[in-house]
């Protein structure tokens, strides 16, 4: 009998000291690896500066510029235009308003972003062509040469 | 004065032909995701300029857009846990930029378990190619995603059976009372031994 009851506290002692030995084990290293993705977008076209009447038309070729996805990911671009000085973007030609639009990707362009092209992948297939159409206004308030920008918003996706 | 046309700036038309290499931002897409406890984090920003001009950028985080499934926005759509070391920034022709911020989520019980997923905008506001009628600028959105531990299991070390599962405190509960089962058998085994000893020791004298 003596030797399960030094058999018992020889379990007991060893549970106790069991969770010290456990605790030695539980540390462990956490490896997360996040894609260091670049976002990185271009168009072949800086300036466009075209020449036309009040009331009338102008445009690009349907291919004028490209735009390239530069990054190694794959994003959604949106697109908007400025006012000018005197004039204002809107969906028709006015008394100092004005119409841009984008061809071969038709869209009206707003002073909001407007989703221009949905996914532009990062390889494979990562480039659009588009061309630029303005509508001068009607009349105008301003003689001065009128400057907008074009914004392209690249979204990660 | 009024005048019907426009007079043109043929000139300018000769920058037409020129291209743009815009600039670049990395990490455009990030995972923040914490190990045991919720921790102070730091990230670089790298913008790469590859314009022949200088650009002015804005960094700021905006509002919740395009959410994962899985994902929400950050409570409240409180972005003040999240801080650049710079927003205005002005970067030379074919410069490297390298900027930090930080995520300094308060480590609070609520905060555990979560998956926020926000955007930091990078606005192009001045710089670049400007001369001209049209003038293209460039934006980005940088998808970025926290995820914090469970309370629960706050090991991610994915073990999936096993003692290492379990947290030491309680380790240390389940070996206190089998020590103190353990102890108390053997408590009652020693006692049953002596009163044995006992009761047989009368009868050896008996018999002597």
């Amino acid at each position: 009998m003596r030797k399960i009851t030094a058999i018992l506290i020889a379990t007991a002692m060893a549970c106790a000291f069991a969770p010290l030995v456990g605790a030695g084990t539980t540390d462990t290293i956490v490896v997360t690896l996040s894609p260091s993705a670049t976002a990185s977008i271009s168009v072949d076209q800086s300036i466009w500066s075209p020449v036309c009447k009040l009331g009338e038309t102008n445009s690009t070729s349907a291919t004028w510029a490209t735009i390239t996805n530069n990054g190694d990911i794959n994003v959604r671009v949106d697109i908007n235009a400025s006012n000018t000085e005197s004039w204002t973007i809107a969906g028709s030609a006015g008394h100092d308003q004005f119409k841009l639009e984008t061809l071969r990707i038709a869209l009206t362009l707003t002073a909001s972003p407007q989703t221009f092209i949905a996914n532009l992948p990062s390889d494979g297939g990562n480039t659009a062509q588009f061309g630029l159409k303005v509508t001068m206004p009607t009349t105008s308030s301003s003689s001065n040469t009128q400057h907008l920008t074009i914004t392209f918003t690249a979204t990660a996706l | 004065m009024m005048k019907t046309e426009i007079i043109g700036i043929l000139i300018l038309a000769l920058f037409m032909c020129q291209t743009v290499s815009a600039y670049s931002v990395s990490p455009a897409k990030w995972e923040v995701t914490y190990d045991k406890k919720i921790v102070l984090q730091k990230v670089n920003l790298v913008i790469n300029n590859n314009d022949n001009a200088s650009i002015s950028i804005r960094l700021s985080i905006t509002a919740s857009k395009s959410i994962t499934t899985g994902y929400e926005p950050l409570p409240k759509e409180d972005y003040s846990w999240i801080k650049f070391n710079s927003t205005d920034i002005t970067i030379s022709p074919h410069a490297i930029y390298t900027d930090w911020m930080t995520i300094d989520v308060p480590n609070a019980t609520e905060n555990y378990g979560k998956n926020w997923q926000f955007y930091i905008y990078v606005e192009q506001y001045a710089g670049g190619e400007q001369q001209g009628t049209t003038t293209m600028l460039y934006d980005y959105n940088l998808n970025w995603r926290i995820t914090t531990p469970s309370l629960k299991n706050t090991s991610n070390s994915g073990v999936t059976s096993g003692v290492n599962q379990m947290n030491v405190p309680w380790l240390f509960i389940i070996s206190l009372i089998l020590v103190i089962i353990i102890l108390a058998v053997a408590v009652v085994v020693y006692r049953k031994e002596k009163k044995n000893r006992d009761d047989e020791s009368p009868k050896n004298n008996k018999y002597n």
